[in-house]
């Protein structure tokens, strides 16, 4: 399974080739690619400039054309209307699966780190419990219980991820917790909430802003394995992982390029992803 | 319960307190009075349960038994309620000894005094609280600039003398000064000392003040209270017990500071008996 | 060990060293032409407050300036320039000056035995046996009178107190037999009578080795009562030094910063606060010649 415990690696950039943003040369086109992706998410279904979804067997694996850029796929659908209609869920899974299990996350580890003792061990063992299935299991025991889908896949990674999350965030988080300047306000008779959301978490922030691009990364791949395998998103759904389920039997009959479109696709967002994750760690401990 | 009737002129009484983790008693029976206004020192060597100590009365640990009394209230159970955790923040507070640490760094220093005003009175106007940070950082000597700052952009001394300013900010009755100077360089650390005393003198603020360091604890407080491993052993008035120690343990501690003509020899034959 | 020439020519003489660091490409004057030296067996207390050089000091000696680091001046080890030293020499060197921290746990391997961390060097570098090495470290450890030593090669740093790992901080150090100890605060993190005893067993050896310490501290009192002499640092520069400064201090900052720190034996109604700053520093030394070390800026 992947792992996705993030560290910030590599040499550190003095500020000045940093630039304003702190994240290099590299990190701006990553954060490029990352905006462009999401952009496409939001309106791709609109600018197809064919149907993504209306085979004609007789096209099946034609090159590119003046029209339709990118050829035709296994069943005679133009690949960049698929390309741009499969964004939507190829990146929301992983948005789905990012935003819920850091919420989850950040409370458990709250409330772990906050009162310690206990409900701390409760807590801990409980993920670690959850923390031996592996994500695809569980993808599979959630695609047989509720039929195979994105969204019984979102569920089952979310599960699968959150003890990650929180075992990782519960550190950060204890670390945050024992410094003085919490006690103070606890000696002080602050709200424990304020505490919480006005001093921990900002604290802890930079970090769950870092790992939650990474995480969306793996979340990314893990969907498109398991469309792949056929307990994600089913098709003739247009989704990259499912478009490089259908289209691989073309890479060896000489027909690469639909399979090698959507994982470009793929790639090039994780990879920025876990780029601009990586940065942002680097940069967010630069500042301490 | 035998001492709740407190008298007006004691600010923070202790009594029997013992805190145990397993088998292990971190702090065993341990009873002093701190006097309205007065200045009482608790010193002790690492694992001495100073520490606990302060914990216990600061209400970040709770107390195996014994009762802690400050301000005539009981505060040796965990409080009940916001409001009652409010009040007792405004009996006692606390200045922690790194500078770095007990400062929120993603906070500006005026802020951070806001905040804790907001707490205390919530029904203050902004114009009043604002008001009242200015004075707070007067008192403490810091400008508005340095209001205007996060933690990282100040110095160690600045930033202690922005946490002093923290604990006043309520106007406690009572201020536990944990280490407080001890990561100041010598001329941030006399400054500091004034600050304080003149605080002291001013607000009529009574003085815990936790420390390993015996020149400075004759500087600042009245009376002194020896731990060690747990226990008191021997407590009294500063002056007295620094001059003529009669604990074994004092007078070791005692010889242990560098000085003039330090007797490397003679101490070496105080640590063969007393350590 | 130490014959009559030894003591005779100073172990170390630093000259006019200037120590300069590139941040952002701003250019920071560290130190400002620092000069001493020091004889073997000899102990010198660097004081001076945090930012005023006395870490830089020794980084220098110890051939560990961070990188961009400009070094001007001169360092001498036995009469020839420490810069000059490669290889071999330079091995040797490093195996000659022995450097003691402030907090013990930063410096050792958690997950390595004590006795392998305090035998590492010398079985690799000094092609001693592993027999042998364990043997010398015992030895040492009963010199800084740490009993059953056997046992505690055995364990590893989280179970011992920090007074008691520093000592085999110290011992372990001691093992290369270096000829000057560089300790930098090494007993600001423990207790008063853990300290008294540290300095206890540095005075021993350096009777007994004929090593020569430079001990840096904030703490004034520490120095004075050890130290055979003291340098005071501010700003980059030693403005005092010599064996009356604890006793009689002449310089304003020195007599000042000595009145700022609270006494033991009395309470002082105020403590007098420090009025010397960068600028009457700099009217002070304007007419004296420390353009001497800016001419060997390289």
């Amino acid at each position: 399974m992947t792992l996705f415990v993030a560290k910030p690696t590599g040499p550190r950039l003095p500020n000045a080739q940093r630039g304003r943003l702190g994240l290099g040369s590299a990190g701006v086109i990553a954060l490029v690619i990352v905006i462009l992706a999401a952009i496409t998410a939001v309106v791709g279904v609109w600018i197809t400039p064919h149907d993504p979804t209306a085979p004609n067997l007789s096209y099946a694996w034609i090159g590119p054309d003046a029209t339709y850029w990118l050829g035709y796929d296994v069943q005679g659908r133009d690949v960049l209307s698929r390309v741009l209609a499969g964004a939507r869920s190829s990146m929301l899974g992983p948005l789905v699966v990012v935003v819920v299990c850091m919420t989850i996350g950040v409370l458990l580890a709250l409330v772990a780190a906050w009162h310690g003792g206990l409900i701390d061990t409760l807590v801990s063992s409980g993920m670690d419990i959850l923390f031996a299935f592996p994500a695809i299991l569980l993808a599979a025991l959630a695609a047989a219980v509720f039929g195979a889908g994105l969204w019984p896949a979102v569920v089952a990674l979310t599960i699968a991820y959150t003890p990650y999350v929180a075992r990782l965030l519960r550190g950060a988080m204890l670390q945050a917790r024992n410094q003085p300047y919490i006690a103070a306000l606890e000696v002080q008779g602050a709200s424990v909430p304020s505490i919480w959301f006005r001093h921990l978490l900002p604290n802890v922030l930079p970090l769950v802003v870092a790992q939650s691009t990474i995480l969306f990364g793996y979340a990314m791949i893990d969907i498109a394995i398991l469309s792949y395998l056929g307990l994600g998103i089913q098709p003739p759904a247009p989704d990259w992982g499912v478009m490089v389920s259908e289209n691989q039997s073309g890479i060896l009959q000489g027909y690469p390029l639909p399979a090698f479109a959507a994982s470009v696709c793929i790639v090039a967002v994780v990879v920025s992803m876990n780029l601009l994750g990586e940065r942002l760690l680097q940069a967010s401990g630069g500042r301490r | 319960m035998n001492d709740t009737a407190t008298p007006a002129d004691v600010a923070l009484q202790v009594t029997s307190l013992r805190k145990d983790y397993g088998h292990i008693a971190a702090v065993n029976d341990v009873s002093f009075r701190l006097e309205r206004g007065g200045s009482l020192a608790i010193v002790g060597e690492s694992g001495s349960g100073k520490t606990t100590t302060a914990k216990m009365i600061m209400g970040l640990e709770t107390p195996t038994a014994g009762t802690i009394v400050a301000c005539g209230r009981d505060r040796s159970t965990p409080a009940r309620g916001s409001a009652e955790r409010r009040r007792r923040g405004r009996e006692l507070q606390i200045v922690f000894q790194d500078p770095y640490s007990s400062l929120d760094p993603r906070q500006r220093i005026a802020d951070m005094l806001a905040e804790v005003l907001l707490i205390h009175h919530r029904h203050m106007t902004a114009p009043a609280r604002a008001a009242r940070v200015e004075e707070l950082l007067g008192l403490v000597g810091l400008t508005e600039r340095h209001g205007r700052s996060l933690p990282s952009a100040m110095s160690g001394g600045q930033r202690q003398r922005a946490a002093i300013a923290r604990a006043i900010a309520a106007e406690p009755e009572i201020v536990i000064l944990d280490e407080s100077v001890a990561a100041l360089d010598v001329s941030i650390q006399a400054q500091v000392l004034n600050l304080l005393a003149d605080l002291r003198a001013e607000l009529g603020i009574s003085y815990l003040f936790i420390s390993h360091d015996l020149a400075v604890v004759r500087q600042i407080t009245d009376t002194i209270v020896v731990m060690r491993n747990g226990s008191i052993v021997e407590q009294g008035r500063t002056e007295e017990v620094l001059d003529a120690p009669q604990h074994p343990y004092t007078r070791l501690l005692r010889a242990s500071v560098p000085r003039r003509g330090w007797d490397l020899r003679a101490l070496r034959e105080a640590v063969g008996t007393g350590g | 060990m130490i014959n009559a020439a030894d003591t005779a020519a100073p172990l170390l003489e630093v000259n006019r060293l200037t120590v300069d660091i590139d941040v952002d490409g701003e250019i920071r004057h560290i130190l400002n032409g620092v000069s001493f030296t020091l004889k073997a067996g000899e102990a010198l207390g660097l004081v001076g407050e945090s930012g005023s050089g006395k870490s830089m000091t020794v980084k220098a000696i110890d051939r560990l300036l961070p990188r961009g680091a400009r070094q001007g001046g001169s360092i001498r080890f036995r009469g020839r320039d420490i810069a000059t030293f490669k290889g071999s020499e330079a091995r040797r060197y490093c195996s000659e000056v022995a450097m003691v921290f402030q907090d013990p746990r930063v410096a050792i391997n958690p997950v390595r035995k004590i006795g392998d961390f305090m035998t590492e060097a010398i079985v690799t570098n000094g092609g001693v046996s592993r027999r042998e090495a364990n043997r010398r470290a015992v030895d040492m450890l009963a010199r800084l009178r740490i009993p059953d030593g056997a046992r505690r090669l055995e364990q590893y740093p989280h179970e011992l107190s920090g007074g008691l790992l520093q000592r085999v901080m110290i011992a372990s150090t001691l093992l290369t037999e270096p000829k000057l100890l560089l300790a930098d605060e090494p007993t600001t993190a423990l207790d008063v009578s853990t300290q008294a005893e540290i300095m206890l067993i540095l005075n021993d050896l350096r009777r007994d080795l004929g090593l020569a310490v430079i001990f840096i501290t904030h703490d004034l009192e520490l120095a004075g009562a050890i130290c055979d002499g003291l340098a005071v640092m501010y700003a980059g520069e030693i403005v005092e030094q010599g064996p009356h400064v604890y006793e009689a201090p002449r310089h304003p900052y020195t007599v000042e910063l000595m009145a700022a720190r609270p006494d033991i034996e009395r309470r002082v109604k105020r403590l007098p606060v420090l009025t010397y700053n960068l600028e009457r520093h700099r009217a002070l030394t304007a007419g004296v010649p420390a353009a001497a070390g800016e001419e060997q800026r390289r």
